[in-house]
């Protein structure tokens, strides 16, 4: 009957347990975290489907291991992305697969997690296929590109340096791995600030601070592919002609739409998109002047933003074949406006790049060279060294290098003004560097190169003789205002602009055309439908839920166990007295014996 | 899932009351109505602390295991006040039950202690232990409840030594001083954790503290009713 009893307590004992095991548990944080994108692109010619990014949005809940505690396997291999390839030889490449495959084994059943320069140290499409780790969370860090994080790139060989260019360079080659790639396990992205206190980097032989199991709940989402693009319209007309036509036009056009290999965070504005609150600026500037009958210009201006850059600058294409003809007629320039930022704030507003005047040549269309000749004397004057960049452009080529090559096709005269000397560089394609300090574009860069394009503005609209001189327009009433632009881009930051996921009636787009009509500007958006042969889908599950558990291991709670046992016994000999416990253990141990 | 962790707060929590009782009143009888009293007290009197603390201090919900309270003295005062209740339930219970004077003593104190540690930490500790999330909380909860049997042990040999002596010995003066420093302990422990967590001693250290205080207030307790003991063995054979 006892041992009846006995065993119906230990079943409710275990039954009950497992029924509060079910009760929701409390975690020790729940965190955002970013999904890596996860697009299909299907062949129109041969039908196939090719998956890039990651395909699974949860990873179920596991133990946690950083890439500190795997890194010894890695000692002695070369970086795969490593120039160094001539010093290789036969056994040394038969090492290095082995050390990976065991440095990708020693993540087995956990979630990995790297911060993001370790990725350069390995190739990470060894984790592309499932069965290995359960996900991969990459830590962002706090701030991309200090000297902090190229201590942590350098740190197996203290004697090279890398440079800043080398380590955007090779970030772009991990992005572009990323995207090209298809990761059949989960791959998402954290802040740094978000996980410091769990998780050291700082040290590579720091230990780790406990052991964490870690989920994450995320949704795949719906399949979206770009169905429309919307374009920005403000126009500042100037008056009609003798004979009630339209005076000569220029466009001036930027891009509000950014790239990420997270599109949860596409709110960055280092990619060609940070001429945005330098566009408007140029608007209220100019609206002011017009406003002025006796700083009235012969030109008519139109600000145009458009979206779809990078997607071979979809919005821009549909947005010129939608323009008035008569307008079309009487462009006389079209300025492009990409990425200008040209100070640096953590050099203490040094001037890290020149500006590049792209324009196109040959053909039927031949810009007047003293237009670029004219903007590279005036920004001589503002102490910046523009290049001229010409480019042929082929027909049979469908890829728009830069903006003005779509203007050229349809026959205007259009100039490209950015920072970036290739079309293909990391920071233009659209890259996590968008989100550096998570700060504005370097203030002294906008300011400085509103001026100058103002400059050059109003000497072709104003039909000044060249001067050696700056003209004082642009002073005093007249100044730009670095707080116009630094509001735009502070409004735009707060916003994901991946293209595929903007929607007509944008929030940031409405503010935008309430500026614009605040200045008094005659604003519209457009939305035009796009339906294109080869049809790119993304899905739209971008963010996910991490919950995060502290643990200890068995042993320990079995120690734990032991040790609380032995505090029984100790209080137990301690409150009993010595002799009266020896003889109560005495007489147990011979009870037993009699019973046996 | 951790048995064994929860196996072992557990057994921190029960056992060690249990050990305590038996040891001390080891060949006694009527120890079964004295638990019973004990425990009966021990929840009529929280319910009418806790409905009084309701009515006067509606916002207070501080956590025992929280050492980073805040300490605010409008709110310790009443609290004093409600907790003197604390006496009177104690007083009740040792009147009710019935035996020797250590009988009565331990199993109010065992069953109130006890009443106490499983309402406050058992079905906590049994939830939280079985969390993936280790905690050392409820650890320190387990080993603070054998801590609080130490003092209530000394607080109910005090209250047996109010009732049972008499007014005009003027060591009973001293006894109330004494008793009174079992109401404002609890508030100033909450006031030492709150200036120790400034220098940020929390969990283990605390635990310490407390443990040397509770056993100070034991020692001094159980020396007072072995004098008070002695002097009316001294009375009776007069």
């Amino acid at each position: 009957m006892k041992n009846l009893q006995r065993s119906q307590l230990l079943l409710c004992f275990f039954v009950l347990t497992l029924v509060y095991n079910l009760l929701p548990v409390k975690p020790l944080e729940t965190l955002p975290v970013y999904r890596l994108l996860h697009s299909e692109q299907v062949s129109t010619t041969t039908g196939k489907t090719f998956i890039r990014g990651t395909t699974s949005a949860s990873v179920p809940s596991s133990q946690t291991k950083t890439y500190f505690e795997c890194a010894e396997y890695l000692k002695n291999i070369p970086t795969n992305l490593s120039q160094d390839s001539s010093t290789e030889t036969e056994t040394e490449e038969e090492n290095p697969s082995n050390e990976q495959e065991e440095f990708v084994k020693c993540f087995k059943g956990t979630v990995a997690v790297f911060p993001l320069f370790s990725l350069l140290e390995f190739d990470l499409s060894l984790f592309s296929e499932g069965g290995s780790c359960k996900g991969i969370l990459i830590v962002l860090p706090r701030d991309l590109l200090t000297t902090k994080t190229q201590e942590f790139v350098t740190f197996q060989n203290e004697e090279e340096q890398e440079s800043k260019e080398e380590i955007i360079k090779k970030l772009g080659e991990i992005e572009s791995l990323l995207v090209e790639k298809e990761f059949r396990v989960p791959i998402y992205f954290i802040n740094e600030d978000e996980v410091s206190h769990l998780f050291s980097f700082d040290n590579v032989n720091s230990d780790k601070q406990g052991n964490y199991n870690l989920k994450i709940v995320g949704k795949p989402g719906n399949k979206k592919k770009i169905k429309q693009v919307s374009s920005l319209e403000a126009w500042l007309p100037t008056d009609l002609d003798e004979e009630g036509k339209l005076k000569p036009t220029i466009i001036i056009t930027a891009n509000y739409d950014t790239f990420s290999i997270s599109p949860a965070l596409s709110s960055g504005l280092e990619s060609g998109n940070n001429a945005v609150g330098v566009l408007v600026e140029l608007s209220r500037l100019f609206t002011k002047l017009y406003n002025n009958p006796q700083t009235k210009g012969q030109y008519n201006l139109l600000f145009v933003l458009n979206s779809g850059s990078k997607q071979n600058y979809l919005g821009t294409k549909k947005w010129i074949s939608s323009v008035d003809r008569k307008v079309l007629e009487s462009v006389e320039l079209v300025l492009c406006l990409d990425s200008l930022s040209i100070y640096d704030d953590d050099l203490k507003n040094q001037l890290i790049d020149d500006l590049f005047l792209h324009y196109s040549n040959g053909g039927k269309i031949e810009i007047d060279k003293t237009v670029p000749i004219e903007f590279q004397s005036i920004s001589k004057l503002f102490g910046i060294d523009t290049q001229i960049i010409t480019k042929k452009i082929m027909k049979n080529n469908p890829l728009i290098s830069f903006e003005h090559e779509i203007f050229y096709r349809k026959k205007l005269k259009a100039i490209t003004i950015s920072n970036f000397k290739s079309y293909n560089q990391t920071l233009r394609k659209g890259s996590l560097l968008d989100l550096q300090s998570g700060s504005n574009p370097n203030a002294r860069s906008m300011k400085t190169v509103t001026t100058l394009i103002a400059e050059f503005l109003s000497k072709m609209i104003y039909k000044q003789q060249q001067q050696s001189q700056l003209i004082s327009i642009f002073e005093n009433n007249y100044e730009p205002n670095n707080l116009v632009i630094q509001n735009i881009n502070k409004m735009l930051l707060k916003y994901n602009r991946f293209s595929p996921f903007l929607e007509k009636d944008e929030q940031f787009l409405l503010n935008l055309e309430n500026t614009f009509k605040s200045f008094g500007l005659d604003t519209k958006i457009e939305s035009k439908k796009i339906s294109l042969k080869r049809e790119t889908y993304y899905y739209s599950g971008t963010q996910g839920k991490l919950t995060i558990f502290k643990v200890k291991s068995l042993l320990f709670e079995f120690f734990v166990l032991i040790m609380s046992l032995a505090y029984l016994a100790i209080l137990y000999y301690f409150l009993n007295g010595k002799q009266k416990t020896i003889q109560e253990i005495k007489q147990l141990i011979n009870n037993r014996k009699k019973n046996n | 899932m951790s048995f064994f962790y929860l196996f072992a707060v557990l057994a921190v929590l029960l056992v060690v009351p249990f050990i305590y009782f038996r040891i001390s009143t080891k060949g006694q009888s009527k120890k079964k109505t004295s638990i019973l009293y004990g425990v009966v007290a021990y929840l009529l009197t929280t319910l009418l602390k806790m409905i009084l603390m309701a009515t006067f201090l509606p916002d207070s919900d501080q956590e025992e295991a929280d050492f980073t309270a805040q300490f605010e003295p409008v709110s310790a005062i009443i609290t004093i006040v409600v907790s003197s209740l604390d006496a009177l339930g104690c007083f009740l219970a040792l009147r009710a039950c019935s035996g020797h004077s250590e009988i009565r003593i331990f199993g109010v104190s065992f069953a109130w202690s006890s009443a106490e540690s499983i309402l406050s930490f058992f079905f906590v500790s049994w939830i939280g232990c079985l969390k993936p999330e280790f905690n050392w909380v409820y650890m320190q909860n387990a080993l603070g409840s054998n801590i609080n049997l130490l003092k209530q042990i000394a607080f109910t040999h005090i209250i047996w030594v109010l009732w049972k002596g008499k007014f005009q010995n003027p060591d009973k003066r001293n006894i109330f001083i004494w008793l009174s420093a079992f109401f404002i302990t609890p508030e100033l422990f909450k006031l030492s954790e709150v200036l120790l967590s400034k220098f940020f001693i929390f969990g283990w250290v605390l635990l310490v503290l407390k443990f040397a205080v509770a056993y100070g207030l034991f020692i001094t307790s159980k020396k007072i009713y072995q004098s008070f003991e002695q002097l009316n063995n001294n009375k009776k054979k007069n």
